[in-house]
Parts: C-alpha cells; structure tokens; sequence
C-alpha cells in the first residue's frame, strides 16, 4: 500500500515539476517580448546587437508656387575618439596645425582653445568627444582635408556624424502657419502634418562599436524606412510676402499691439496668404509670435453688421429700401446709450437699410434688429446659427477655439441688452478667419468652405492627395439675400461709404465692410483701444479672393479699419490684380481662352507672316480678321481664327501667348532689356503692356 | 463482420485528439519553416530544392510510417524491444565508422542530398527496452545490480552518441532518468542531480573570474567557493560536537568530511574541464548562457539574435512571413534547432505560449494515458515518451530564450528534418498503438 502510494505521489511530483518548468519558460518568453522592463532595456545596451530605429529625412513644405517653405538640411557634427589606435608621435606633432585649421573654419574658439580641447579629451579618456557642431557639407569637406583629419576615422579616431537641421529658407514668412518643428509643442503645418511628414522609420541591426556608437552592420535594413511626404501648402510666397509686408507697415505705422492678414481663395478655401504679426516687447519689433488669424478669437465688432442685417433681410423682414431713424447719434436701450460714429456732427438722421451697413451706423443695426427680432430673439440665434458661424471650422491646424454665439436665450450672460448688442458685433467672438468665412461664403455665392492649408501631399515628386474643396454649407441663405449682402458690401467702397476713398483710384472692383471694435480687457471697455478690421472680397462682380486684415490696438491715433487695416488689402489686391493674367483683358488671352475650352488646337501669337506659313503648311483654314503684321490666334476646332495686336512705338507691347523668337524681337526692338525663363509661349511679363520703355527697360518674360 | 478485424487491432480505439495534436504541430511547424527559410527565387512551398519542399517529403513519410505503426501489434514492440534497441544501437555504432561529419561531428549517414541521423531514433530503442527490462524485472531500483543494468541500457547509446560527438542529443537521455524516478529510484537522485548543476554552475560563474587573495595574490575564484564549503564544513561540524549526541557523531563527521572533499573535488574537475576539456565553442556557449563575458566577439551571436528576435514578435506577433528578423535571415539555420523564434517573432506571445502550452497539454495527456495502461511495459514506455518531448522542449525552446546553452536538439515535429520528424512519429505512435490495445492486455 505504501509503495503504491508512494509511486502515485512520484507521478504527481513528475506531473508537477512538468508543470513548474512549463511555466518558467512562458513567464521567460513573457519577459522577452511583453515588458520592455527598465532592467531589459540597460541589458540591451550592453549587447553588442540591436536593432535601432533609422529615421527616414522628414518631408518638405512647399509653397503653392514652388518654393520651399520648409526643409530638412544636413548638417554634421565632429567628434574624436581620443583613445583610438593613432599614432601617438604624429599626432603630437599634427595637433598645433589641426588646432588652428579648426580655429580659422570655425572662429569660435581660439586655437589655443581647440588645443585645449582635444588634449583635454585624451586626459578625460573621453571616447567621443564632441569637437565642433553644426557645420555644413562644405565645412566638412574642408575638414576632411584638415592635417590628421584626413587620415581617416581608423588612423585619426574623428567621426563626423551626420544631422538633420529644419530650417525656413523663407524665415519668418508664414512662420506660425508653415510651424514649428521640435520635440514638443510642434505648431502650424508641421504638427498637423507630422506623420505624413515623418515617414516611417525603418529598423536596422546595427553593432556597438568603440565609444558607444551604433554602426548599421551591412547597408540592408530589416524595415526599409520610408521617406516622409512632401506637402504642398496652399501658401503663395509672392502674396505671403506683400501681405507680410503690408502688415508690417502698417503695424509699425500705427505702433498696433498685433495684427492678422488672410488671403483666401474664394472658390476653394485655399488660403494663399496668412501672416500674423506680434509686437515683440522687448525690442519693439513685429514678428510672428502666434497664430492670431486661426487661435485668438475676438468680438467683430461692425464686421458682424453683416450677418445682423442677412439675418433680417433672409427671413424677408426688412428690405434694403426700408428705412430707419437713427436720430442724433445716441439711443438709449435698458437705459444704456448706443452710439454712432457720428454722434458728435449730429448723427445720421434717416438712413435706408443699405445705407445703415455702408455708413456702419450701429443704432440703425440695432433697430433693425430689434424690430424683428425682439418679440423672439430665439428665431434671430437660430437664424445666425443657420449661417454657420456659431460652429468650429474644423481646419486642421490645431488652435481653434469655437466661436462664442449664444445658441438660447436661456444661456447664461443672455440679457435684454444682448439682442442690440449682438447686432453691432458683442457678447459674442469669432476668430479673424471664421469671421472671413461669412464674408467668404457671400463671395462664393452662400457656398460656405471650409479654408484649406494644404492643397496637395507628394511622395517622391508624385502628388498622391489632392485636397477638394470642403463644403461646410452648401447653402446658408437665400440667393436674393445674397445679392443684396454683395450690393451692400460694394456701396461700403461708394460715395458716403465707410472705405469710400481707399479702393478710389483702384482698377478693380472691391465689396467689403469696416469694422472698428472697443477692446475689451479684463472685463470692461477699454476708453480709446480699438481694434481696426476689413473684411471683403474682389474683385465684387466676379469675386476670386476673399481677405480679412485685423489690426488689433493702433496707438497712433488713428483707429478706423478703413485707415489702418484696408491698406493691407489694398496692397494684396493690387499685387493680385498686377500679376495674374486672369485680370486683365486689354486684349483677349485666347490661348487660355482655348485652353479652357478644350480646343484641339493650340496656337502661339506673334508675327502674322510667320504663323501663317504654319498653318498654310499643316492645311489649317484661317480666317483672318483684319490684316496686320502682329496677330493674336484663337483656335476652333480644326480652324484658327486671327485678329489683329496692335503695337504701338515706345510703349510695351504685350507679348504674352507669343513664342520667344517673336517677344524678343518686339521687346528688343522697342529697346527693352529682355530675360526669359521657362519654355512655350509667355505666361507673364514683368512691365504691363502700354506703358513707356524708358521708365523701365528691363523685363523679365516667363513661359511655359 | 467488416469492422471485426479493425476491433481486433484497435486502431479505431487510438487517441484521437493527440493525433490532431500532432497533426497540428507538424502543419504548423511546416508553414514556419517556410517563413523562416523563405526564400524569395522558390517561393513555392512544395519546391523540393528548398527546406520547407523537403519537409513536405518528410512529412508524407512520417504519415506513412504513423499509419504502419498503428498496424503493428503492440505485442510486437514487447517482444522484438532487445532487437529494435539493438538495431538503433548498431547504426550509432556504424554512423561512427561510415558516417559523415557535419559540423565536426559524425552523426549522419549521408544518402545524396539527404541524411539520417541515427541518434533520433536510437531513444526509441532505449525507451522500448527499459520498459522491458523494468516490466519483466519488476526493478524498483532499490538494489545496485538494477540501477547498473538500466544504466546500461541507457548509457551504452549515450556514450556512442557523445563519441560522435553530439552533447545535445545526450542530455535528452536524462529523460530516462525521470522515468526511473517515477518507477522508485529514489529522489535523492534527482535531488543530487540538481545540486550537482547548481554546485557546477557556481564553479563554473566563481571560476570564470580571479580574486586577490591575501598572502597568496591572485587567484581562481574557485578558492572562494571552496572556502565557503570549508566554512560551511566548519560550523556543520562545531554544530555537531556541541548539540548532537556523542554516540551520533561519528557518522556525521564522515558525512561532513565526504561532503568538503567531495564538493572541491566536484568543483574543482568542473572548473578544471570547463577550462581544459571541453571545447572553445562549448566553453563559450556555456559562459553565455551564464551571461559570463565572452573573450570572442561574436560568440553570443546566435544567442542575441535569438533573443532579438522573440523580443521583436511583441505580444501580438508582426504576423505571418512578417517577421522582420526571420524573414531577414538574422538566425542562422533558423528552420532547425531555432524554429521557436521564428513562432515567437511571427506570431507574437500569444502564438509562443499556445504552442508550449500545446506541447505541456500532449506532454500530460502521455502521462495520463501512461497511467491508464494495465501493463507495466506500456505505462514505462508512455512515461519514456512524456519525458523526451518534456527535455526536447525544455531544452531546445530553453536554448532559444537564452535559459539553456546553445545546444542543438530539435523542437519536436516543428524544427525542419527528417530523422528528428521520423523518429519523433514512430515514437509516439508506438505509445498510440500500445494505448489503443490497453483494454485488451490483462495484468
């Protein structure tokens, strides 16, 4: 009995050191592969086999146009390895030259220094001694060649370890938008973007080699890294750089706190200009400190009059005819006062509904709004909410805050002075770029977009991503609202209008509004801040660009959004106007023309003999309107139509859809200096047609 | 009447779900040889110039042989066990004189492109013929004369096989030594056993460093651990002449005198065959194991990229053919002995434990059906079967997670090649066939 006992007991002492061990090797297989415990990691660093991360080249930002906006440039570091197998002798008598040669690249230490230095490393036993950093290729190059140097790493014991710096070629243009690229707190482009600009990092079985350096063991990877996309911003370096500019006259001009200009294109939300400006306190200068367009929401003040009266005019409650009696200046609503800008000549008396919004009068917003509205304000927050503008635009830059607009009138801060007050743009907040996509949204027909940053993302040169257009509201009022918001925002820039001198002399047409707003600082108004805005589009039959300049805390004196913040715009619209050949019809482009039509056939214009051969040779029937030496071509299906370029002496011809041959010849004849780029037929010329060559004999040709 | 003959034999009785057990690591170790011998110019799995094409060759044969063997009356085994074991033993005998070397050892015969290796099916032979010996004797290993014979029958093949030399395949045999175990040698024995590896691995950690010794300047560390057991000896025996009975003492001053000289001397030999016997690559591949340092840079090569490797599988496994350092080679001869870390990498913890866990689930359930058999042969040869799938996983998958020396034994039905997948087949199903017929054997 015993025995058997004794063997059954064996079995299960069999049984369980099976058990036992089983379970050591899972719990061992567990500590290898699930916990990367504090203890495995400094085991791994005493193996001589890791497999490291190798982190592809991050990704470039492009602008729109081409430029680069931001890029990763190489840069190296040297190091030495002071207890190398060098020879000793040489060394010491390399090590006063090599000193000096380090000096003179350099020029931040003394050669005495660097001497100090290197023979310090050798006392430190120091196996990787940082001798120099970030220099450039060519710097290295030349380092190379240094005495002892370029023994090479086995003879010398330097190691040159390459880096990778972000740099902007543009510095600070777009800065806060195109973003920061750090460890922590990445801003703009570059945190929104970051793992499509990172890549993915590859791994690699790399070897420990002397001084602690991971060595790749062979040129295979076990992950191959992938590189990281390229993004093309939506940015235009042209536009970003004029609106840059612009804001920064200004700003300095009226010694403003900060200020804020956005481009935007009306179509497709593509912001091509963004650039916000800060003051920095201790040096008194602007820079680009935060992203004030996206991230600081402030109350709208008249640019919010806007939305007031659609609100009125879309439910069908008021009509532009309609009139309304803005008295002396100065109403009382509850018992506060409410005054127009005018209030001390008297005020505005009787004004149209029109007129109100053109000449900004706030008692006319108000009273309006209070005639419809203040049996039930409800349907007035509602109808505001209806436009969009109570929501987040959902860019992808991070920062944006929501907007600050009561949804009920049970919200908390609702009193019986909020309807009027709301009307003329308070107790309520939006940031520079939502309220632009109101405006925007009028531009493009009640089309509310979405603004856009990134137009396409490239992987090795191939555009993988088209951004579309993102529609946030097909719709957000009726289209006779609309057209009488446009005809609103066009008589801000007529006679007795609040901008009506800025736009006077301009070639295009502009619709926009002003907008001057107390500033509100911990709480109360503050007496005689203000912060300047304007707000609009153009050109106003055919709106192409939306735009909004804020300019926040002018100490000049001289506050009105139509003094300090619509020069901005102005320079914007005319550097717009100046460059792009979609403005300007002094005489037909008809190969755009063709293009957008999809004609089979492209033709140059130029010399008519010439172009005539051509087509006689390719059997192409003509039809010529009125004969003449220069000719523009239009092309139909297979045919070409031809009318006359007319060019006069001394003034500069326009030479745009020309082939090269024939814009030299005209250019040089008229004693122009002439530099081309590009190939196929001009696209852009420097001097605009008709003006005098003596003012200006240089030119610059594109093609393409 | 049909099935009549199918009920005499006792095949419809077999163990089914070991079967599928079976089935399932063969698969499975089959789709993980071909991950890890991949090769991207034969990316077919059946092309035969390529391990994973090979296996599949093997693994027909194995059916084969799985399918005869449940035919073969479990008499047959009983009777013939002397000859199976001698016929393993004579091709051990010959694979030294016609064999050829691999590796520096002679442990294949060389057929073309294919080889057998006699030592995978040689425990077959001693398995079937301690049964024998411990059934038909009934030894309990109580008396010399029986505890010599089973060392016999189990060292006369281990000391051809170290002759080759192959020290893995050797240390399966301790398997047996667990089945004596559970059929009455004593547990002092296993006791002694593991004293003796932990005693080893302390001379071998003491002695792979020196000391400055007083007087007699710098030393092996083995002095150290020799004078802790003189220490040790030293209070034993001054607790011995104070509290212990005078008419008791004589024996355990013997006792204490045998144990100081006997554990030098043990430490003594270990270090001194450590450092003078055994081979460079073994020497290194034990002090690796004991993460000793290593003179030779690179001799922890295959440890390390084992390790790196079941460390990249992760919890969740970098999926199937996925498997960076597997499918990269960074293992060598990955599809053979180190086959797990191939599971591990490709499948993650998950599929790592379910395999062990697998592997302990077969191991048990042999025990199980070993405990089961109303004959005495059958229940020693089942015990045989457990504890050689027992050391071949402890040891092979202990090997790859760095808890075991670098010692080459297969991974049973997973690692790539045909005499282990044979041997291991014939093995287990001579357990199947037996168990099958177990109702019909009468004690």
């Amino acid at each position: 009995m015993n025995n058997e006992k004794d063997i059954a007991n064996k079995a299960y002492m069999v049984f369980a050191g099976i058990i036992v061990i089983s379970m050591a090797i899972i719990v061992r297989v567990f500590l290898l592969q699930a916990i990367p415990s504090q203890k495995a990691n400094e085991l791994a660093q005493n193996f001589t086999y890791k497999i490291n991360d190798i982190y592809p080249t991050r990704g470039q930002i492009i602008s729109s146009d081409g430029s680069l906006l931001a890029t990763s440039v190489p840069e190296y570091e040297i190091r030495w390895d002071s207890q190398a197998a060098f020879n000793k002798a040489l060394f010491n008598s390399k090590v006063d030259s090599l000193s000096l040669c380090f000096s003179r690249l350099t020029g931040d230490r003394t050669a005495t220094e660097y001497k100090a230095l290197i023979r310090g490393a050798i006392k430190e036993k120091d196996r990787y001694k940082k001798i120099i950093d970030h220099i450039d290729y060519n710097q290295l190059q030349q380092i190379k060649s240094f005495p002892f140097v370029r023994l090479g790493k086995s003879k010398s014991g330097f190691i040159f370890i390459e880096k990778n710096r972000r740099t902007k070629p543009f510095g600070s243009l777009a800065a806060r938008t195109v973003g920061l690229e750090r460890e922590e707190n990445k801003v703009g482009l570059e945190l929104a973007y970051n793992d499509l600009l990172s890549g993915k990092k590859g791994e690699q079985l790399q070897k420990k080699i002397a001084g602690g350096i991971w060595a790749p063991m062979s040129d295979e990877f076990i992950v191959e890294p992938e590189a990281g996309c390229d993004i093309v911003a939506t940015i235009d370096v042209h536009l970003q750089d004029v609106a840059h500019a612009a804001l920064e006259r200004q700003l300095i001009q009226h010694n403003a706190a900060w200020g804020c200009a956005i481009l935007m294109e009306v179509e497709t939300g593509y912001v091509r200009a963004i650039a916000n400006l800060g003051q920095n306190p201790e040096t008194g200068g602007y820079e680009e400190r935060l992203n004030y367009a996206i991230s600081q929401s402030v109350e709208p003040g008249s640019t919010m009059k806007l939305a007031s009266l659609m609100a009125c005019l879309d439910e069908g409650m008021i009509s532009l005819e309609d009139t309304v009696n803005t008295g002396n200046g100065i109403v009382y609503f509850y018992g506060k006062p409410m005054k127009d800008s005018n209030w001390d000549k008297g005020g505005h008396g009787i004004l149209t509904a029109e007129q109100v919004f053109e000449v900004s009068s706030n008692i006319g917003t108000a009273k309006f709004v209070k005639k419809c509205f203040e049996k039930k304000p409800q349907q007035f927050l509602d109808k505001l909410h209806s436009f969009g503008i109570g929501d987040r635009l959902q860019i992808n830059l991070a920062g944006e805050p929501n907007p600050l607009l009561y949804s009920k009138t049970t919200d908390k801060g609702w009193s019986g002075l909020s309807l009027t007050q709301l009307a003329i743009g308070y107790e309520t907040q939006y940031t520079p770029l939502q309220t632009l996509c109101l405006y925007n949204a009028i531009a493009n027909d009640g089309k509310y977009v979405q603004p856009q940053f990134v137009q396409e993302i490239k992987k090795n040169g191939k555009v993988i991503e088209k951004t579309d257009p993102v529609i946030l509201h097909k719709n957000i009022c009726k289209k006779e609202t609309i057209s009488q918001c446009k005809k609103m925002m066009e008589g801000v820039m007529e006679k007795g209008g609040t901008a009506d001198y800025v736009f006077k002399s301009s070639p295009y047409k502009v619709a926009g509004k002003t907008g001057t707003a107390w500033i509100n600082e911990s709480g109360s108004y503050q007496l005689n801040r203000y912060r300047a805005s304007f707000v609009g589009y153009f050109p106003a039959e055919n709106p192409r660009y939306s735009c909004i300049v804020v300019v926040h805390d002018p100490r000049s004196g001289v506050y009105y959004g139509s003094t300090v913040a619509a020069p901005v715009f102005k320079e914007l619209a005319d550097k717009i106007y100046s460059t792009q050949i979609e403005f300007h019809a002094p005489e037909p482009n008809v190969d755009s023309v063709a293009i957008a039509q999809k004609k089979i056939l492209v033709s140059k214009s130029g010399s008519s003999k010439d172009l005539l051969t051509v087509f006689r040779g390719l059997n192409i029937p003509v039809e010529e309107e009125n004969k003449s030496e220069w000719i523009n071509t239009a092309s139909n299906i297979g045919s070409v139509k031809t009318t006359p370029r007319t060019i006069s002496k001394n003034l500069v011809p326009n030479v745009i859809g020309m082939g090269l041959q024939d814009a030299i010849y005209l250019l040089e004849n008229q004693g122009m200096n002439v530099h081309a780029t590009g190939v196929g037929t001009v696209k852009r010329q420097s001097v605009q047609p008709g003006t005098q060559v003596k003012s200006n004999p240089n030119i610059l040709i594109e093609l393409s | 009447m049909k099935n009549n003959k199918l009920k005499n034999t006792g095949v419809e009785r077999v163990d089914w779900i070991t079967v599928i057990v079976y089935l399932f690591f063969v698969v499975f170790g089959w789709m993980n040889i071909y991950s890890a011998a991949y090769d991207h110019a034969h990316p077919n799995i059946f092309d035969f110039s390529q391990e994973y094409g090979k296996q599949f060759i093997w693994i027909i044969v194995s059916f084969l042989i799985a399918i005869l063997t449940l035919y073969v009356e479990g008499d047959f085994f009983n009777k013939f066990s002397i000859y199976i074991y001698g016929f393993f033993t004579l091709l051990l005998v010959l694979v030294l004189i016609v064999g050829k070397e691999v590796n520096g050892a002679k442990a294949w015969f060389g057929v073309g492109d294919f080889g057998i290796q006699p030592s995978e099916f040689s425990k077959i032979g001693v398995g079937l013929l301690l049964a024998k010996y411990i059934a038909s004797s009934g030894a309990k290993f109580k008396t010399w004369k029986t505890r010599l014979v089973a060392a016999a029958i189990i060292g006369f093949p281990a000391g051809l096989i170290l002759l080759q030399p192959d020290v893995g395949s050797v240390l399966t045999f301790v398997a047996f030594i667990l089945v004596m175990y559970r059929e009455g040698l004593s547990g002092n024995v296993l006791i002694l056993g593991l004293g003796a590896i932990v005693f080893g691995v302390l001379s071998i950690v003491s002695g792979a460093g020196s000391i400055n010794f007083p007087f007699v300047g710098e030393q092996s560390g083995v002095w150290l651990l020799i004078l802790i057991v003189l220490l040790l000896g030293i209070i034993w025996w001054l607790y011995v002449r104070n509290f212990i009975v005078p008419r008791n003492r004589k024996p355990l001053y013997w006792i204490i005198a045998t144990f100081v000289l006997a554990s030098s001397l043990f430490s003594f030999s270990v270090s001194y065959i450590v450092d003078n016997v055994l081979e460079q690559h073994h020497k290194e591949r034990i002090y690796v194991m004991l993460s000793l340092p290593v003179e030779r840079e690179g001799a922890d090569y295959n440890s390390e990229m084992a390790k790196i490797t079941v460390g990249s599988g992760g919890f969740l496994g970098r999926g199937y053919l996925e498997g960076p350092m597997t499918q990269n080679n960074y293992v060598p001869e990955q599809w053979t002995d180190f086959i797990f870390s191939a599971v591990a990498e490709e499948w993650g913890f998950w599929g790592g434990t379910l395999i062990i866990g697998l592997f302990v689930f077969l191991i048990i359930r042999l025990i199980n059906m070993a405990e089961r058999q109303r004959s005495q042969f059958s229940r020693v040869y089942g015990y045989c079967v457990a504890c050689i799938f027992f050391m071949h996983l402890l040891i092979n998958v202990g090997m790859v997670i760095g808890l075991a020396p670098i010692i080459g034994i297969p991974l049973p039905f997973f690692s790539y090649g045909g005499s282990s997948l044979m041997g291991f087949t014939l093995l287990l199903f001579i357990m199947l066939r037996l168990d099958a017929e177990r109702l019909s054997i009468f004690r």
